[in-house]
């Protein structure tokens, strides 16, 4: 069997627990959460990826180019 | 065979589902996609059963892609890919793993976006793993634009393709028009069958070469020219001469083409065996023979009469149907071969005859 490289991702059916677990649901629901790399507003609708950015959690918007630079470069593509 | 007939008749059903389950784990790539097809049948069955259904659908899809391009060429695509969909993660364990990404996967309507989604977050790490770190940001983006274009094509989803070109790559190359030379570049190179057989090919070696160098601006730059020297080749009209050999700190090939028709009824493979000859005595470590239609017969012969007279190893040989310079789409054969360097003593090998 062929080695496997993981790619986690969040299902649509889980996404709101998992926000609320990371305590940022109620932040999305109102619209206080900015996309990290082109700074849009991000909500429920429009989340594209979430992820660890410094001390805090960080999300991107659903625009291919925010989702695409941070799974290529992780948050070091918010520095780049 | 007799003694696993005397088992299963003792064991009887349950000797059957240990069978099955040993076989599933053995053949599981090749499960993968059967299994994809069963769960799709129970999609309206529930959540939990949709989430399967999409999740096997978009893993067993590119796994059978990830498989098929290496076996073309080994370790270009050496994994497989795990889509772990996350249900229970807290705060401190997504802090703990500076590098994790949670990348949202939508329902089946939007299964377009998860493809081309999936398969772009899986190309930095799946596909030419060992040498991402020699090669530039913009190499990087065109390849992985080109491996998933190319993984729709084979699965022939036609919505997602349009969904990569119009919301992923349009976008981008109309801020890096760079960007876009290398797309077109890389394309042209697939048309004509060079992206996975050489480009492809000859990157994995580089990256192998290279090892674990710290990455510097030399290694990005030897693969850029090894790109430009490709595309040369790729666009060269036919007969025409250029240069066929490139030779980096960590790159070193050629081409040979077979093809001059009184070159060949005058003096058969002699001419390309003292091309080969030549390359090894610049020290090239691989040539590729290059033939189509009428002249395929000439380059088997060059290749048989060069591993005979022990200046080349065939590594590989392959047939296939591409489009030419002219865009015509015709038979093609590209032979790898491994130039054997001489001995230290060895005899000057240039002036003797070489064709029996």
């Amino acid at each position: 069997m062929r080695k496997r490289i993981e790619v986690k991702a969040v299902y649509d059916q889980h996404l709101e627990r998992v926000l609320a677990n990371l305590g940022i649901l109620d932040k999305l629901t109102v619209g206080e959460l900015n996309c990290a790399v082109c700074g849009c507003q991000v909500d429920l609708d429009n989340l594209g990826t979430i992820f660890p950015n410094g001390e805090d959690v960080g999300v991107s918007c659903d625009n291919d180019r925010c989702v695409r630079a941070i799974t290529t470069h992780g948050a070091a593509a918010l520095s780049g | 065979m007799a003694d696993v007939l005397i088992w299963l008749s003792e064991y009887g059903a349950w000797g059957l589902v240990a069978v099955a389950i040993i076989l599933f784990i053995i053949f599981y790539d090749k499960a993968e996609k059967p299994v994809a097809k069963i769960l799709d049948l129970f999609y309206w069955a529930g959540g939990n059963w949709r989430r399967r259904a999409v999740k096997a659908d978009i893993q067993s899809n590119i796994n059978s892609f990830s498989q098929s391009m290496d076996k073309e060429v080994p370790n270009i695509m050496p994994y497989n890919m795990k889509l772990q969909f996350v249900s229970d993660i807290d705060r401190a364990e997504l802090l703990r793993d500076k590098n994790l990404v949670l990348v949202r996967i939508r329902d089946r309507r939007h299964d377009d976006k998860n493809f081309v989604r999936a398969m772009l977050t899986f190309c930095p790490l799946g596909v030419l793993p060992a040498s991402r770190p020699y090669l530039d940001d913009l190499l990087s983006a065109a390849i992985d634009f080109t491996v998933t274009r190319k993984f729709l094509n084979a699965i022939q989803y036609q919505g997602a393709v349009n969904y990569l070109y119009k919301e992923v790559i349009e976008p981008e190359i109309a801020e890096k028009p760079e960007l876009d030379k290398l797309c077109t570049i890389l394309d042209r190179f697939d048309e004509r069958g060079l992206f996975t057989k050489v480009v492809l090919r000859e990157l994995r070696d580089f990256g192998a070469k290279v090892g674990s160098r710290y990455p510097t601006e030399a290694h990005k730059n030897e693969t850029r020219q090894f790109l430009k020297y490709m595309d040369v080749i790729a666009t060269r009209p036919t007969g025409e001469e250029c240069e066929t050999t490139f030779q980096g700190n960590y790159i070193s090939m050629g081409f040979i083409f077979i093809g001059t028709s009184p070159k060949i009824e005058k003096e058969g493979a002699v001419p390309y065996l003292r091309a080969i000859q030549w390359r090894k005595g610049m020290g090239l470590e691989r040539t590729y023979i290059a033939a189509r239609d009428w002249a395929i017969d000439i380059a088997e012969r060059t290749s048989y009469l060069a591993e005979r007279s022990n200046l080349a190893k065939v590594m590989k040989r392959e047939r296939y149907y591409a489009t030419d310079s002219l865009g015509q789409r015709r038979e093609h054969i590209l032979i790898e071969m491994q130039l054997i360097p001489s001995g230290p003593f060895a005899l000057p090998e240039q002036g003797r005859l070489l064709e029996e």
